[in-house]
């Protein structure tokens, strides 16, 4: 059964064209892809399609995979970079949901703004997702994945020392706005006199 | 490598990377999209990818329309439909010339 070969056997199959390694493969990986793209991206259904996208590209350059060496960079690499992609270009993205949302005209919100609204999102998450993205890649890899300053640092492909200037501003932030959250700001009582 | 002092494990690095690993601990990945994985990757041979989606770059395309749409209304006959029905109407016309007649696509997001 595949279940029982090594990531490299899996990768030597799969090169060898053997598609049932590529569901065996994705099995292993699926909830690091997943939970990375989800805390980076702050969207469940976008970090599903992430997902999808992560791990045809893997089968798509499978060849350009080296066996001897471990498998995990290579997803968080492909995963940073794709969900980094999709925050950016949401930000294109959003007026043209709301454009259609307009349109409909039904004055009622798109299920997925509906999801984001509703109490599905704690406050650390609320936090994560308000952070630079640079930072919460950074925080997602160190805090998640459990990955050290170097190797966030290959896998980003930035110095370390940016590293630990991204984790430190961004643990601050994150801090800080925890402090918000939980502690908001008591509303001013005016008097007109 | 020794890190900094403000690199130092404190009580709200333990605390915040509790949390976030309890968090990342109950996320699993939708079962769907294994399958959607696996018959992509099989197909022809070749994996070409399919979104639950529109893609990325047709918004962009939406608005050109939009813009080129717009400019003509005055020669244009639009169907009479209530207002609600007359935008939806028009969105489904946009999407649908911007994604170049996929009516997969339209469907997802009409």
């Amino acid at each position: 059964m595949t279940q029982d070969f090594s990531t490299r056997e899996l990768v030597l199959r799969l090169q060898a064209g053997e598609l049932q390694a590529l569901g065996a493969l994705y099995d292993r990986h699926q909830n690091l892809v997943f939970r990375t793209a989800l805390a980076i991206t702050g969207d469940r259904e976008s970090a599903a399609d992430l997902l999808q996208d992560v791990f045809l590209r893997f089968h798509r350059f499978i060849d350009r995979v080296d066996p001897e060496r471990p498998l995990e960079p290579w997803l968080y690499r492909m995963t940073a970079n794709l969900a980094c992609t999709w925050v950016k270009r949401q930000r294109w993205m959003r007026p043209i949901e709301e454009l259609a949302d307009w349109l409909a005209g039904d004055g009622k919100e798109s299920p997925s703004r509906q999801a984001e609204n509703a109490e599905t999102w704690g406050a650390l998450e609320k936090a994560l997702k308000r952070l630079p993205l640079s930072q919460r890649t950074v925080l997602a890899m160190f805090y998640i994945n459990g990955l050290a300053l170097q190797e966030i640092s290959e896998i980003l492909e930035i110095p370390i020392g940016t590293i630990k200037s991204r984790l430190h501003y961004g643990r601050n932030a994150l801090k800080a706005e925890m402090e918000i959250q939980t502690n908001p700001v008591p509303e001013v009582g005016y008097e007109f006199t | 490598m020794s890190l900094p002092d403000h690199h130092k494990t404190s009580d709200f690095d333990l605390t915040i990377g509790r949390e976030l690993q309890s968090w990342a601990g109950r996320q699993h990945a939708p079962a769907e999209v294994r399958r959607r994985v696996l018959v992509e990757a099989a197909g022809d041979g070749r994996a070409r990818q399919k979104y639950s989606r529109v893609p990325i770059a047709a918004p962009f395309r939406v608005v050109r329309w939009f813009r080129r749409w717009l400019c003509d209304a005055p020669v244009r006959q639009l169907p009479e439909l209530p207002h609600k029905e007359l935008s939806k109407w028009l969105f489904n016309q946009a999407m649908w010339h911007s994604l170049g007649n996929d009516r997969r696509a339209v469907r997802f997001v009409c």
